[in-house]
């Protein structure tokens, strides 16, 4: 419901798709001009009445449409619908705009009636700069006005993994419990990595900590074109010790190009056992029909609490993913990159290296998405800290979960 | 209680919202949901149909029927800036003489007809046409995305 509220407050914040809001403020244009313009109350009242039978006009219009609407959905619904199925719905809106028609002309005479050439011109006058009454949709402005037209991203859901851009489209809502989505891509901080879904971490280098399991629930939601805004705002680690752990919250701003999108994120975590954490980077993502390679390089950083003020432990990520899909609905993925946890410390530089696969399948108007991960997130230490292995084996992460998507709106 | 307490305050914010962005006056056009039925079909189509030919063709069909409603939006656009530039010339005592032709006022309400009879006519054979490239089934699965 909240997403919902959010889209909608969006869409009529930014004007779009609300068709109804310029003939609205034409309308009250109108009024107002007449009522400010037109000193004699009789004539004013028979033009402010001819202005509600242009009112009442253009609501019957839409109402007719909406039948139309109805008509053409029954039609599209249907497998067996012909050409005439069509035609039927059409030819009940001919007919509409003829009655329309006639219902404008009866309101032109009356207004013109009503009112002198002069207090029409001064309303004419009044009206025409009130952008507001004129512009139906503000995306479509300038194009109407002949200038170019912006690419239009698809506002439906993306159901192919390596077809995914870096945003989701807006309007769609995905409630995120499973690793591998976008917005945990290169989630790594100096005490701690963070996916979705439930997880077991076994040795945990940072920390020293044997095993512990995790489980993540949150929301990614498309607020624009190509901006959203997510959080796994339900973080419970479950093992060794029940804790409500940190709450991850990311906001991604994509530029789509040919083929490619360039993305800039910031991502903090509220504060937790370790204090507050940022991670500002960037990422680029080249899409294909059946291959999507993904980059980034983030500088995470632990900054402590206001209460307990530490010095910033600065780290820097470089993720890397290939995603493969067999089939459009089955897809494998490869992580690595380069991990230096602490800039402060000489030995911390990693090399991880993960292993992914994700089943994605269509329920309604639902997608809903498996995913699975195995990672071992210090797989290479070059510089080997304290004589350790040089191949961290012992050292993993084993990720599962579902996600799904949705339309808002 | 501090769930609770969040519970409450995100279903007070949402309320506040849809309270904010809550319809008034007649309704939209259906040309817009017209749009969204295709629009949203499109990145799903390979995950229905299996046959990759078969799914271009009617990803092809779909892309062309979110032009057709992104086209009829622009008319709508360009007869509302048409009748403004009609009022526009109006605004002198000497313009306001002859009487105004009430399809100006139309075109404050709606694009010409015969546009929109073209854009419709394409629409229907568009949608013709994927019925043709798809089974039933998939037909229905497309149909249950919106």
């Amino acid at each position: 419901m909240f997403w919902v509220a959010l889209a909608t407050a969006i869409m009529m914040l930014s004007g779009e798709g609300d068709d109804t809001r310029a003939i609205a403020a034409l309308i009250a244009g109108l009024r107002e001009a007449i009522t400010q313009g037109v000193a004699d109350s009789s004539r004013r009242a028979e033009a402010i009445r001819a202005v509600s039978e242009f009112e009442q006009a253009f609501a019957t219009h839409r109402q007719e449409l909406q039948s139309f609407g109805a008509c053409v959905q029954a039609a599209d619904r249907n497998y067996r619908a012909t050409s005439a199925d069509y035609t039927a719905c059409s030819d009940r809106v001919e007919a509409q705009r003829v009655t329309l028609r006639h219902s404008l002309a009866t309101v032109q005479r009356d207004y013109e009636a009503a009112l002198t050439p002069s207090e029409r011109a001064q309303i004419a006058e009044a009206l025409t700069p009130r952008p507001e009454a004129w512009v139906l949709d503000p995306t479509l402005a300038t194009e109407a006005d002949g200038a170019g037209a912006e690419p239009h991203r698809p506002r439906g859901l993306e159901g192919v993994a390596t077809q995914r851009h870096l945003t989701l489209p807006r309007n769609v809502v995905s409630i995120v419990y499973g690793p591998l989505t976008p917005a945990t891509f290169g989630q790594r901080y100096p005490s701690k990595i963070i996916d979705g879904g439930t997880s077991y971490a076994h040795q945990n280098l940072t920390t020293g900590v044997g095993a512990q399991w995790f489980t993540r629930l949150g929301v990614r939601f498309g607020l624009f074109d190509d901006f959203e805004a997510g959080a796994l705002f339900l973080p419970f680690e479950l093992a060794p010790d029940f804790r409500f752990d940190a709450v991850l919250v990311a906001l991604t701003q994509q530029f789509r190009l040919n083929g490619f999108d360039i993305g800039a994120r910031f991502s903090f975590q509220t504060r937790g056992d370790i204090g507050w954490a940022l991670a500002p980077g960037a990422m680029v993502r080249t899409l294909g029909r059946r291959f999507a390679f993904q980059a980034g390089i983030f500088t995470p950083t632990e900054v402590g609490s206001f209460k307990e003020p530490q010095a910033p432990v600065v780290g820097i990520n470089a993720p890397v993913r290939a995603t493969f899909n067999i089939v459009p609905a089955f897809f494998l993925l490869a992580d690595s990159g380069f991990a230096y946890d602490n800039l402060g410390q000489a030995d911390r530089a990693t090399v991880p290296l993960g292993f992914g696969a994700g089943y994605v399948l269509l329920a309604g108007s639902r997608l809903i998405e498996l995913t699975t991960s195995f990672t071992w997130d210090h797989w290479l230490l070059p510089s080997r800290p304290n004589g350790a292995s040089a191949f961290q084996f012992e050292t993993f992460r084993v990720a599962f979960g579902g996600t799904m998507y949705f339309q808002a709106l | 209680m501090r769930t609770f307490g969040h519970a409450l305050v995100i279903t007070t914010i949402a309320a506040a919202l849809v309270g904010c962005g809550g319809q008034k006056g007649p309704p939209r056009h259906p040309v817009g949901e017209m749009t969204a039925r295709a629009t949203a079909k499109l990145g799903l189509i390979e995950l229905v149909v299996s046959d990759p030919v078969r799914a271009e063709g009617v990803r092809e069909v779909y892309v062309q029927m979110a032009a057709l409603g992104h086209a009829f939006d622009l008319a709508r656009a360009r007869s509302i800036l048409e009748a403004r530039s009609s009022l526009e010339k109006r605004s002198t005592e000497g313009a306001q003489t002859a009487p105004a032709s009430p399809a100006e006022l139309e075109l404050m309400l709606a694009p010409p007809l015969e546009r929109g009879k073209a854009l419709f006519a394409r629409y229907a054979a568009l949608m013709l046409e994927a019925r043709t490239l798809l089974t039933e089934d998939e037909f229905e699965k497309l149909n249950g995305v919106r």
